[in-house]
């Protein structure tokens, strides 16, 4: 991990609150949330169901329908660029272009009545201006790119003929097109068996490696997260509970929420009859409880934590989390175990 | 696809044979009987009726009646009209073609505005526009059909005289006119049937088309679509509006029997000489053999269309091409 150089900074979040005005009452689904990615990194964001991950990469994008609304304060900066004073417009033709993202159902993502090489061209006809041959052809480069086998006979098939692994890809080579700054993926190993998964995390690495895109992973797979990971944003409740470098982040976890992520996580040499789970569910976004947010599944939680709402805070140097009890020496309940 | 076609066409004929079997049982059930105007025709002796009815083979048993229509149809011989002295196969020849026109007309125009229309207020579904549109169409579907007709045969045809009443052409000056004459001619009478037709399918079209797309436009398909730059006009009508068309092409084969019943009504109110005009007539006359050679010529083409529906539904959905 290199330090912290703001001019590699490529997109930059900063108090994102992105709440839903429901009838039952406003879901604040992401609530405060703020992170950079550096140009070339791999970001993830963990947490489990019902986090925010999602609903802030939809964010980024502004693809919030009503009654979602992205709330006044939240700053997105991409490239220098403020997002949230950019227009529609704007925002439309950095789609798919500087940003990019690949959603988790590769079964539903892609539109079953055009060809697998309709929908890569559009890409290339939105952005630039290319004509149906040559965006075809590159459609056709593009699927060969994602290690698709012979890419110009599969251009022309329809995504119900496809594997859910081959859509997938179809996906990505949708979003590489025009070689974004940012790509963001949505859980895009979750609906796959655990081969193809690898392969696509590959793929992702790769393309990386090749063209120095930048990112965002959402995933709740923490084993993605080790593999894949330079730094992660672990959320929970809509807020970011833990920042670290994927290192840190396993070595010394800060957050009671991430340390039981870790020890639900199921190891290889280590003879469990069970896996350890973390109690309880993540409550509704539209009741989040008073003080800190994980307090009712929290092993650690005492009267401060209903009281005061724990703000983020740097534990080490570029670790932080939320959390009144992070960086004190661990209770007795959480060494244990 | 050979063997869909094949299937369907077989599939077709046998539906007509039911038509066929169900509607002359319908006609010798029914009361009354062809010839009924000769009784009262002084000039014309019980002699004579039954002279005719016995030519007409009418008092032959029913079965037998049964069988030698089947077999006469099956060999291309859709017998002669009672009433008009005139074969039935001439008779639809003339009336089949000015049905399709007012039909074919009404379909187009009713199935390209209901879609656009539904698919506008989709687009803004719950809008000031939406919700007046959409209680103009349930108000369009909820008026009986001819009702529909007579308002406009009254306010265009009879107030305002902009149309004509009825008819296809005029009745004396259309001989005399030039070909592109003629044409306009029969294009303005075409006018208020064809609308109230228009109309008609229009709003259930709207309202079907609307609700279609609705359920389309949260799929993720659509959403994939507005990530990767697409414009929000484009989304709706490239992408979401494609997909949702599926279900309307499925609709227009269902709603084709619905239709030509509507035909039959909007003919008779704007006496369009046309095949549904040639149904009322003949029934009233007890015209046997017209009767039935309508009923199926009417049922093939709700045949012909369904198979076209589904020739469509193989283009447009590519999921159906398979298996």
């Amino acid at each position: 991990m290199s330090t912290p150089d703001s001019a590699r900074v490529l997109l930059s979040v900063e108090n994102l609150r992105t709440w839903f005005h429901t009838r039952d009452g406003v879901a604040r689904a992401v609530d405060g949330v703020s992170f950079d990615v550096r140009a070339g990194e791999t970001l993830c964001v963990v947490g489990e169901s019902g986090s925010g991950k999602s609903v802030t990469a939809l964010s980024l994008l502004r693809l919030i329908d009503p009654p979602g609304r992205i709330e006044p304060g939240s700053r997105i900066a991409f490239e220098g660029r403020d997002l949230m004073t950019a227009t529609e417009e704007e925002v439309r033709r950095l789609r798919g272009n500087r940003i990019a993202m690949v959603f988790q159902e590769p079964m539903s993502a892609l539109n079953p009545v055009f060809t697998v090489g309709d929908q890569v061209a559009e890409v290339a006809r939105i952005h630039d201006g290319a004509s149906r041959r040559a965006a075809w052809d590159r459609a056709v480069e593009m699927l060969s790119l994602v290690g698709i086998p012979d890419p110009a006979a599969r251009a022309r098939q329809y995504p119900h003929e496809m594997s859910g692994g081959m859509r997938q890809r179809v996906l990505i080579a949708m979003a590489l097109v025009m070689n974004p700054a940012l790509l963001i993926a949505d859980e895009p190993t979750t609906a796959l068996d655990v081969t193809i998964q690898a392969q696509i995390l590959e793929l992702l690495t790769s393309v990386q490696e090749r063209f120095g895109t930048a990112i965002i992973l959402i995933t709740h797979d923490l084993g993605v997260v080790a593999e894949a990971a330079d730094r992660v944003l672990v959320m929970y409740g809509g807020q970011v509970v833990e920042r670290a470098a994927v290192r840190d982040l396993f070595a010394s976890p800060q957050h009671p929420y991430t340390q039981g992520l870790l020890r639900a996580m199921p190891r290889v040499g280590q003879g469990r009859d069970r896996l350890l789970t973390i109690p309880g569910t993540v409550p509704p976004p539209t009741a989040w409880p008073s003080g800190c947010r994980f307090r009712d599944r929290c092993p650690l939680a005492f009267d401060r934590c209903e009281r005061e709402a724990p703000e983020l805070t740097n534990v080490v140097a570029s670790h932080a989390a939320r959390c009144h009890v992070a960086g004190t020496p661990l209770p007795a309940a959480a060494a244990s175990s | 696809m050979r063997a869909f076609l094949l299937r369907r066409l077989a599939l077709g004929l046998a539906t007509m044979l039911v038509v066929a079997t169900a509607t002359f049982a319908l006609l010798h059930a029914a009361p009354g009987e062809p010839f009924a105007e000769l009784m009262e025709d002084p000039r014309f002796t019980p002699e004579q009726r039954a002279l005719r009815r016995k030519a007409a083979g009418l008092d032959d048993p029913l079965p037998v009646q049964y069988l030698r229509y089947i077999g006469d149809v099956v060999r291309g011989d859709l017998g002669t009209s009672l009433a008009k002295r005139r074969p039935v196969r001439a008779l639809l020849a003339e009336r089949l073609p000015r049905t399709l026109l007012l039909m074919g007309t009404a379909l187009l125009l009713g199935f390209a505005l209901g879609i656009a229309i539904g698919a506008w207020q989709a687009a803004r579904a719950g809008s000031a526009g939406d919700r007046w549109v959409g209680h103009a169409t349930v108000a369009l579907g909820a008026v009986p059909d001819f009702w529909i007709a007579l308002a406009l045969l009254l306010t265009f045809g009879l107030k305002l005289r902009w149309f004509p009443v009825g008819g296809m052409t005029e009745p004396v000056t259309h001989d005399y006119m030039s070909l592109a004459g003629r044409i306009g001619d029969v294009a303005w009478h075409l006018v208020l049937p064809a609308t109230a037709l228009t109309l008609l399918i229009l709003a259930f079209v709207a309202r079907h088309q609307r609700a279609a797309l609705l359920d389309t436009l949260p799929e993720d398909f659509v959403r994939t679509a507005r990530a990767k730059g697409v414009s929000p006009a484009n989304v709706v009508r490239h992408h979401a509006l494609r997909a949702a068309l599926l279900p309307t092409i499925t609709l227009f084969g269902l709603s084709l029997p619905a239709l030509v019943g509507g035909a039959v009504l909007i003919e008779s109110t704007f006496s369009w000489p046309g095949m549904g005009h040639l149904a009322v007539e003949s029934i009233a006359a007890r015209d046997y053999p017209v009767v039935l050679g309508v009923t199926l010529v009417a049922s093939a083409v709700v045949v012909i269309g369904g198979i076209l529906a589904d020739l469509l539904m193989l283009r447009a959905d590519p999921r159906t091409r398979h298996g």
